[in-house]
């Protein structure tokens, strides 16, 4: 296996947690509901994964157990940040040092050990063969596939394609509107809270179950904050943000290379590049919308982390 | 006790100066309560946002440099912990307070997570101390929210007497997003 090659899997192996995890925050903040709290559940996913592994070796299982702990958790945030409406910023961050907190506490016990449950990787029948990208493009477990594509068209497909996502949208931009149209804000929102929540369960569910399979401390490791970073980037669009996910994949693939090239630079300048990397992306970002004449708040859902009161319209 | 339990006096006292008695702060303040408006009132909008980061960023490594040479005493990877993120915790809980507030509330906050030290005795790790954190930040939102509602008798009214004229239970404006 050739350098490009196994660093092409890192990139596109790594990148998917971030996939999973935007796509439900993608969607939650097209509602206007921002979750600070996914680095949280994505430990919590991880942590649920984990313990699942101890009593089953079906790694679905494990899943969907992950799935169940990240929809308590999104049911949570739901509970205090829509449907008490306070203010979402200290509900995102309060979730998710319960999570973390939690997290560490329970698993401590579990650190370092692998994972009994895997998933194995599905070979596109093929394609593998072709020299230099085919194994990594088609011989990969199959949460990956699901992050970079099912997960991108069936929320594309769901926003821009249905009426659903019609109203999805208009409750994130004028949540006075969309209720005086009778779309029922507060239930909308919440459910896309546990979407969030499941989804982000699920890319913490992929890093034990295929990415990193032993649990450690931490084990989201900041991918959270990068997922909403991701998020603003790929300008709330499902597509661009599996692209950006795989750009950060890359970023994180760098310093494997250099530590398999023996570069002669400290490892952690590497450890700051996807964080660099989005900064200067931010702001690349910016300055094409600027070109445009047009703001990032314009393109962002105009009433994102913003409680609605129906008493106030 | 080093010297530099100090410091967050100074800089609250700086801070509370800044904003009360500098056109400075008061431009960066009204800026953050409307910057369109502030725009049309002809104030460099920009500048000010970005002295008032400079400022900002220059707390926070007085905070990292009080770490080391006062608290820790040498220099760490970890120096800055999870500090930087509780601060700004405590700046969504009681930011609206100003600088005596965040003091007080800091000052709380400090004693819940380094009660995890003395806990740890009992079984209960600094890992729980930050998951109880968490949920306490939750409730006390909760509890903030209550003090914006208030409960009323009500009498349970005779059978076709008319429906008493109806008072709000919300007073009005003080519930905001």
């Amino acid at each position: 296996v050739s350098l490009f090659a196994s660093s092409l899997q890192t990139a596109i192996a790594a990148g998917a947690v971030i996939a999973i995890a935007g796509i439900g925050e993608l969607l939650l903040e097209r509602t206007g509901v921002m979750n600070l709290g996914i680095e949280g559940i994505i430990s919590l996913g991880a942590l649920g994964a984990v313990l699942m592994a101890l009593s089953s070796s079906d790694p679905w299982v494990c899943l969907l157990a992950a799935i169940a702990v990240g929809v308590a958790a999104g049911g949570l945030f739901g509970l205090f940040a829509v449907v008490v409406r306070l203010d979402q910023v200290l509900v995102g961050l309060a979730i998710f040092l319960v999570g973390i907190g939690l997290t560490n506490q329970i698993g401590g016990p579990q650190g370092a050990t692998q994972t009994g449950a895997e998933f194995g990787s599905v070979r596109i029948p093929g394609l593998p063969d072709i020299p230099e990208v085919g194994e990594a493009l088609f011989d990969q477990p199959i949460l990956v596939y699901v992050a970079y594509l099912v997960l991108p068209l069936v929320a594309a497909v769901i926003l821009f394609r249905t009426r659903h996502g019609i109203k999805l949208r208009a409750i994130g931009e004028n949540p006075a509107a969309a209720d005086a149209a009778g779309i029922s804000v507060m239930r909308i929102r919440f459910a896309y809270c546990l979407v969030a929540g499941g989804l982000a369960a699920a890319a913490g569910a992929y890093l034990m179950l295929s990415f990193t399979p032993s649990f450690s401390q931490d084990p989201g490791g900041g991918r959270g904050w990068i997922a909403l970073a991701a998020v603003i980037f790929a300008a709330w669009r499902p597509w661009r943000l599996a692209a950006a996910s795989l750009f950060f994949g890359a970023m994180v693939a760098v310093g494997f290379v250099a530590e398999a090239e023996n570069w002669n630079i400290p490892s952690v300048v590497f450890s700051m590049l996807p964080y660099m990397a989005t900064l200067a992306l931010m702001v690349l970002f910016v300055l094409r919308l600027k070109l445009a004449r047009r703001e990032l708040r314009q393109v962002a859902p105009a009433a994102l982390a913003v409680a609605y009161f129906r008493e106030e319209r | 006790m080093h010297i530099g339990v100090l410091a967050p006096l100074v800089v609250a006292a700086v801070v509370a100066f800044l904003f009360t008695r500098t056109a400075w702060g008061y431009e960066v303040g009204m800026i953050g309560d409307n910057a369109r408006a502030a725009t049309a009132a002809g104030m460099p909008t920009r500048r000010r946002i970005v002295s008032a980061m400079l400022l900002s960023g220059a707390v926070a490594g007085i905070t990292g440099m009080i770490t080391m040479t006062g608290t820790l005493g040498s220099f760490s990877e970890d120096v800055a912990a999870r500090n930087g993120l509780y601060g700004f915790i405590v700046v969504a809980l009681a930011g609206a307070g100003g600088p005596v507030a965040i003091l007080v509330v800091s000052f709380l906050v400090a004693i819940l997570l380094n009660s995890g030290v003395a806990l740890s005795t009992e079984g209960v790790s600094a890992d729980t101390v930050i998951a109880i954190y968490g949920f306490i930040l939750l409730l006390s939102g909760l509890g903030e929210l209550a003090t914006r509602y208030r409960l009323r008798v009500v009498r349970p009214r005779a059978r076709g007497a008319p429906p008493p004229t109806r008072t709000r239970d919300v007073p009005a404006g003080e519930v905001s997003a």
